[in-house]
């Protein structure tokens, strides 16, 4: 591991007036290795925020050698710079508009020309590029030789060559990209042509939006990207131009609508000329290792099949490790933290003593309560994706997910939703593009989660007897039936293409890093902690709050007063008001419907709440109050994970009102159709 | 005699074939997406995995791919030689 300082004496040294401060954008295609890059570079020292206006995290971190202070940009991985996601346009406008002092773009060496690619569109922009080839010992394994000097003259920018995850080269990256940045390294690279076949057009639109565009945005690659139809630019260009100059050029344009081909053509054959001395492969590799385990992961019946035993296993060894140690954490911190400021609260008066033990401080406890669940998520998505199986289940479950208007890759964040919800809207992070992952965090809710399935479990006895069983599962399959009915509605509908065009790189398989795993289970808990925590503590002591007061107790409460309220509504459905007040109060956590029946109804003994609920609640309205809360509201940590998600209120109030009216029309179903069937007994 | 030289779907093509991309039937924006991982006109690819029900395997680039049959039905590939004596 090399030993790279970082920045803990900025100040200091910037008070000296020697060093210098530049900012540095990495960039590289998905599965390049690019986060293993910059986790080397900068260690710990790494900030997560968001982009401006995007979904998209932004991971910023630095470093500094004698010379000068590097802030360096995780760029996301993109394959090229036509806008297809957020992601692409963060790195285009990062690169127009950030201004970086360098780009270093990471390579994969055993893919090289196609990662090349990326460099071929960031060649065209007026910034200074440092060529990264990642991952040199696989390639090595494979036959293939990279000569980095020739590359590099060739290229006419510094190559380096690296091993990042054994730190391996990183001191050369860091001393190449030194010397660009002290304007030490004055070699200007050749950018690839446009294909032949339209230089004269190309020149014809330069000349035309010369003049017009600001500053930021060199004239020639304008061009280029309105030769390869980039909807964002030709809406700029629109706009710059005015409709009579905008009309000379979409003259041209229309003309030569296939002048994309020849672009995107002349790239790879630029790529070809300059790896063409450097590169040497053999005529036919040998059967690699990923071949041998994928003739298995990808076969059309073993493949399905192991899939479907990994995500078991990940499912029991999520949750029976998370269960243990969510009690444990209850009843070793939570619980006696609680007791204890409760007893330092004593001499506070009784409603703030509630307000900060049971409202604020519970809300804390339900945060933590997801830690473990979460963390052991994350450890396990971060290592399927980091191996390079989550590809392959991905490739094997897409059939299903298909006809969900779905990524096969859904598959993972919708399976694991039977434990937690929030665990697979925060799952939906590894899709693309976004409309996939708005679709799949709508659709995440539906699986019921485990504190829902808890609830099943106490109350199905009370209202069915020996027909408890059968209902649950009937419950459970129905959940499953209106996911697939929404999917199928909506991904027709509203998210028509959310699918995007199905093509994904299949990497090979690899192991993964400690640090790398770490580095993701960790930024994605203080995620959830620092945003979605917030949020779960102010609902859960504004709850709190509803449920007490004016009082005395939850009977005389606001929350109970709605209930009463609603009782029309209820009545539509058999549910009394004790019923549809333990179904709002579900909104905090779900496993609150049973404490609050047991409130309303009374007794607190198990005997005498069975006793008393099955005395209240007969069973149609029993079943229409259980397919509620099957697919009532999501709980408030889902619903702010969600909005956490998408960077906005918007999809949560989308979120809570699908299932609000499913829910309740599911249920007025239900009570109809169980009395319906009663009276023919 | 049939030509064997006509390009024909990349959906269409076994397990196992070979062949050159003749032509990409969609826009823009599909040609762009399909650039970035190596797919353009030109570009030598082998088919990995067929089944005929799911999404193709196959190899480009030195790169594997999987790609949706829908998307795969608008990629147009020449046979090669190759693959020609490869089939039965």
């Amino acid at each position: 591991m090399p030993a790279l300082s970082r920045p803990a004496s900025v100040a200091v040294r910037t008070a000296e007036g020697q060093t210098r401060s530049f900012l540095v954008g990495l960039a590289g295609q998905p599965n390049v290795g690019k986060s293993t890059v910059f986790n080397v570079l900068t260690g710990l020292h790494q900030h997560v925020g968001n982009w401006p206006g995007k979904t998209v995290e932004r991971r910023e971190g630095s470093y500094f050698d004698d010379r000068f202070i590097v802030r360096i940009v995780d760029l996301p991985g993109t394959y090229g710079l036509t806008p297809a996601s957020p992601e692409e346009r963060v790195v285009r406008d990062f690169v127009l508009h950030e201004r970086p002092d360098a780009i270093v773009v990471v390579v994969d060496a055993s893919a090289l020309e196609r990662s090349l690619y990326l460099l071929a569109e960031l060649l065209l922009l007026p910034v200074r590029l440092v060529l990264a080839v990642n991952m040199v010992d696989v390639a090595e394994k494979q036959g293939v030789r990279i000569e980095a000097n020739v590359l590099e003259a060739a290229l006419g920018l510094p190559v380096v060559t690296l091993v990042a995850r054994r730190g391996e080269g990183i001191r050369d990256l860091v001393a190449a990209l030194g010397r660009v940045l002290a304007g030490e390294d004055e070699r200007v690279p050749t950018p690839p042509s446009t294909g032949t076949r339209h230089e004269q057009q190309l020149n014809q639109i330069k000349s035309l939006v010369g003049g017009h565009a600001p500053a930021a945005f060199p004239p020639h690659w304008i061009a280029v990207k309105l030769l390869e139809g980039d909807s964002e630019i030709t809406d700029l260009a629109r706009e710059w131009l005015g409709a009579d100059a905008w009309g000379d050029v979409e003259a041209v344009l229309a003309e030569h609508e296939d002048a994309i081909l020849d672009v995107v053509g002349g790239r790879y054959e630029w790529i070809g000329r300059m790896v063409r001395a450097a590169v040497t492969r053999p005529h036919l590799g040998p059967v690699s290792l990923t071949d041998r385990i994928d003739r298995v992961a990808l076969h059309p019946i073993w493949g399905p099949a192991l899939a479907l035993a990994v995500l078991g296993l990940v499912f029991s060894a999520t949750y029976l490790l998370a269960i243990p140690i969510q009690q444990w954490l209850d009843t070793a911190v939570i619980s006696p933290l609680g007791d204890a400021l409760a007893t330092a609260l004593a001499p506070a008066p009784p409603w703030l003593r509630g307000l900060l033990v049971e409202g604020i401080y519970g809300g804390v406890g339900a945060v933590l309560s997801f830690v473990p669940v979460l963390a052991l998520f994350f450890f396990w998505l971060g290592l399927l994706e980091d191996t390079g199986y989550l590809a392959r289940i991905a490739f094997v479950a897409d059939r299903a997910m298909h006809r969900l208007g779905l990524h096969g890759r859904s598959i993972l964040p919708l399976s694991l939703g039977t434990g937690c919800n929030v665990a697979a809207v925060m799952g939906a992070r590894v899709l693309e593009p976004r409309a996939g992952r708005l679709l799949t965090i709508l659709l995440a809710p539906f699986v019921p989660c485990s504190a829902r399935l808890a609830v099943l479990a106490v109350l199905a006895p009370i209202f069915f007897g020996p027909w408890a069983m059968p209902v649950v599962l009937c419950l459970f399959v129905t959940n499953l039936v209106v996911l697939g009915l929404v999917g199928v509605v909506l991904s027709r509908t509203t998210f028509r293409g959310a699918r995007g065009a199905f093509i994904m790189e299949v990497p090979l398989y690899r192991a993964p890093t400690r640090r790398g795993l770490a580095t993701f289970v960790s930024q994605n808990l203080m995620a959830f902690l620092h945003k979605a925590g917030t949020l779960i503590v102010v609902v859960s002591a504004a709850v709190w709050f509803l449920s007490q007061y004016p009082g005395p107790g939850i009977n005389n409460s606001f929350l109970a007063a709605l209930g009463q309220a609603l009782a029309p509504l209820g009545a539509a459905m058999g549910l009394d008001w004790q019923l549809l007040t333990a179904l709002v109060t579900g909104f905090l956590a779900k496993e609150n419907v049973i404490a609050t029946l047991g409130v309303l109804y009374g007794g607190d003994g198990s005997v005498q709440f069975s006793e008393a609920v099955r005395v209240a609640v007969s069973a149609a309205s029993g079943l229409a109050f259980l397919v509620a809360t099957m697919l009532f509201i999501p709980c408030a940590a889902t619903l702010a994970v969600i909005r956490q998600e998408t960077g906005g209120w918007r999809w949560p109030t989308i979120s809570a009102l699908l299932h609000l009216t499913i829910s309740l029309a599911a249920a007025v179903a239900a009570y109809h159709l169980a009395v319906f069937a009663g009276s023919l007994l | 005699m049939p030509d064997h030289h006509a390009p024909v779907a990349l959906v269409a093509l076994p397990t196992g074939a070979c062949g050159t991309v003749a032509a990409l039937n969609g826009g823009t924006a599909f040609v762009g997406r399909l650039a970035g991982m190596g797919i353009t006109v030109g570009a030598d690819v082998r088919v990995l995995q067929n089944t005929g029900q799911g999404p193709l395997l196959i190899h480009v680039r030195e790169t594997r791919l999987a790609i949706g049959r829908g998307e795969a039905l608008r990629v147009l590939i020449r046979a090669s030689g190759k693959a020609g004596r490869a089939r039965p």
